[in-house]
């Protein structure tokens, strides 16, 4: 016995009686199916009574947990041996050349034994084919795809059926447009889905059933929302590489879109049904194009350069597409100074602000906002004057100082109270909080999870 | 029995032992098996918890009341104030604190949690042993679980073989 054990075994209240095995099967099942594969398996030769068991609980197999140099041939023994079903089998590091050779009929396998959760991350031989059975795997809830060539062109329903599959993960797929609208259309009741550095340039979104997506948008000059009837949450990721072009957002039919964001005016040209999004001007009639909104909208991410006086002006235009928002976040952005050209004073902005106001473009029914990475420059200070006066239901305002630049809130009334406009102070000492600890890093899978209300607050 | 109390619904519990527990429905529903029954309108009267007896059903109530969501009739201005990261932490720390007990404890709590059908009280409750699994040797494995090795010893050795890959 180690000294691990005897330690254990002296604080445990040790009374000699095998407790344990006195557990009934399907309860030490799910201990095993908790277990790291080899350990599961191990557990046969701990008494006869585990014998049969890890062969009858469910298999779960990473092989991150299986050890080199062995791992490869590992899972080829796992995936025979074990007679299933398969719960999950997440294979993150095997390659699909040594799989073809040694186990030919792995893909049906996986169809046949049930696998309900997949993870095929392909990174040795990049954009090797995704073997055509994966898509016809019926028992599957959850797919995720990395560095694969779609196997063919899909055509016909044949090639992909995928009844029960509620969550899908694409990254670095090499496919079509129309292959990824055929995988949609075969998935009816797909719920979560993320796409990332895939090979369409363009998507045009169209499911019955998607709740939310999330989508990296580096690689495309177009994403769109066409028919999305219980889209409830669009998270936006990853800016386009540099020197690309503007990606064009377009939202035409999602009707239970509640949580949108990040959109950046720098990088972002958004549409909204047929209408493109301008630069906002001043005539009340153009403000906001009726048919250029979206009504459902609630909680709103943006993120935008205040040093960019001309896109300032981008994220007014945005913020009157969405007339019924209650938690807007803003983001202040720095970017390449190539890019600040034209540089306008700070009274630009206060006097663009004023004029937003004066024309009323919007009844504000903003309940909460939070301003990330706030620098402190006055032009910040300008934009929060014109939330001051034109949000009037706010009640309160969660300031997160960039890079602990500000370690009080102390520090913000200080250059509150040099701004000297004591309706502003008034405003302020009433609703703003400040906070440096409210950003944490993006979570992804907290970004996904629909019962976390507002994904943008990283906490 | 289901009586009312400063508007929250009470339900009975009673152990094979004779005692009896007066908790609040939403606490007895962390339970999905109790859940069930009350859903199925089988709660009129006390609900007999076969098998647990009143030192483990006093304890799984104690952490049902722990874990029972603050929102709604409870505390719904919580969330507004307390980060829910500092809740969740709270909570592990409480956790931590709940699950040092000694062996025979833990294993009828895994019992409980299983016939109850609590996944978190289940969860907590199985670590230790999935830890312990993971981390030692076989005999060390044997000796924590109290599991005598029943194999005669080429018995042993062919199950190691059908295992192999597991065991280099």
């Amino acid at each position: 016995m180690g000294d691990g054990a005897a330690a254990l075994l002296s604080a445990a209240g040790y009374d000699g009686e095998d407790r344990i095995s006195a557990l009934h099967d399907d309860l030490l099942r799910q201990i095993i199916s908790r277990l790291p594969v080899t350990d599961a398996a191990r557990t046969a030769v701990l008494a006869s009574r585990w014998r049969h068991l890890w062969r009858s609980t469910p298999l779960v197999l990473d092989d991150a947990h299986l050890p080199e140099p062995t791992r490869a041939s590992s899972v080829v023994r796992v995936l025979s041996d074990h007679p299933g079903p398969f719960r999950a089998v997440l294979l993150t590091d095997c390659r699909p050349a040594y799989l073809n050779r040694e186990l030919a009929h792995w893909p049906r396998l996986l169809a046949a034994k049930g696998t309900q959760e997949l993870a095929l991350f392909n990174k040795y031989y990049v954009y090797a084919r995704l073997p055509a059975d994966i898509l016809r795997s019926s028992s599957l809830q959850c797919l995720s795809l990395s560095l694969w060539r779609f196997p063919v062109a899909l055509s016909r329903s044949a090639d992909a059926f995928l009844p029960h599959l509620r969550k899908l993960d694409m990254t670095s797929i090499g496919m079509t447009e129309h292959d990824l609208d055929c995988l949609l259309a075969a998935s009816p009741v797909l719920h979560t889905l993320t796409l990332a550095r895939n090979s369409p340039k363009r998507v045009h979104l169209r499911s019955q059933s998607l709740r939310c997506v999330l989508v990296g948008v580096s690689t495309m000059e177009k994403f769109a929302v066409m028919d999305a009837p219980l889209l409830e949450r669009l998270i936006i990721l990853e800016p386009p590489i540099a020197g690309c072009d503007c990606v064009r957002i377009n939202i035409a039919c999602a009707p239970n879109l509640r949580v949108l964001g990040y959109l950046e005016p720098r990088v972002h040209k958004l549409q909204i049904g047929d209408n493109v999004i301008e630069c906002m001007t001043f005539q009340p009639d153009t403000m906001t194009s009726r048919c250029a909104v979206v009504p459902s909208v609630r909680i709103l991410a943006l993120k935008v350069n205040f040093r960019i006086f001309s896109k300032v002006k981008m994220l007014a235009s945005f913020l009157g597409c969405f007339p019924n928002i209650s938690i807007p976040h803003i983001e202040s952005a720095l970017h390449a100074p190539s890019t600040t050209a034209y540089q306008p004073t700070w009274e630009h902005h206060a006097k663009f602000w004023e004029e937003i106001s004066a024309v009323r473009c919007w009844k504000s029914r903003v309940k909460r906002m939070v301003f990330h990475k706030f620098r402190g420059n006055q032009k910040e200070f300008e934009f929060l004057k014109f939330i001051a006066r034109d949000a009037q239901e706010l009640e309160s305002l969660l300031l997160v100082p960039f890079d602990e630049k500000f370690t009080s809130a102390v520090e913000v009334n200080e250059i509150i109270d040099r701004c000297r406009c004591p309706q502003f102070q008034a405003w302020a000492s009433k609703v703003l909080l400040v906070s440096p600890k409210v950003d944490g890093a993006w979570n992804l899978q907290k970004a996904l999870d629909l019962t976390i209300d507002d994904p943008f607050l990283r906490c | 029995m289901a009586t009312r109390e400063a508007g929250k619904k009470m339900i009975m519990l009673k152990s094979p032992d004779g005692m009896e527990f007066e908790v609040e429905e939403a606490v007895a529903m962390e339970s999905q098996t109790i859940r069930k029954m009350i859903e199925d309108d089988c709660a009129d009267t006390a609900i007999l918890i076969p098998n647990i007896n009143s030192k483990i059903l006093s304890r799984v109530i104690e952490y049902c009341n722990k874990h029972v969501p603050t929102t709604g009739a409870t505390g719904a201005a919580a969330s507004d104030t307390v980060a829910p990261a500092a809740l969740a932490e709270d909570l592990k720390i409480w956790d931590a604190e709940f699950i040092k007990v000694n062996r025979a404890t833990r294993f009828d709590l895994i019992q409980a949690a299983s016939y109850l059908n609590i996944k978190g009280l289940l969860d907590l409750t199985s670590q230790t042993t999935i830890d312990t699994i993971s981390d030692n040797s076989l005999e060390e494995i044997r000796s924590f679980l109290s599991t005598k090795n029943d194999y005669l010893p080429e018995e042993e050795q062919t199950i190691r073989r059908e295992n192999q890959w597991a065991f280099q």
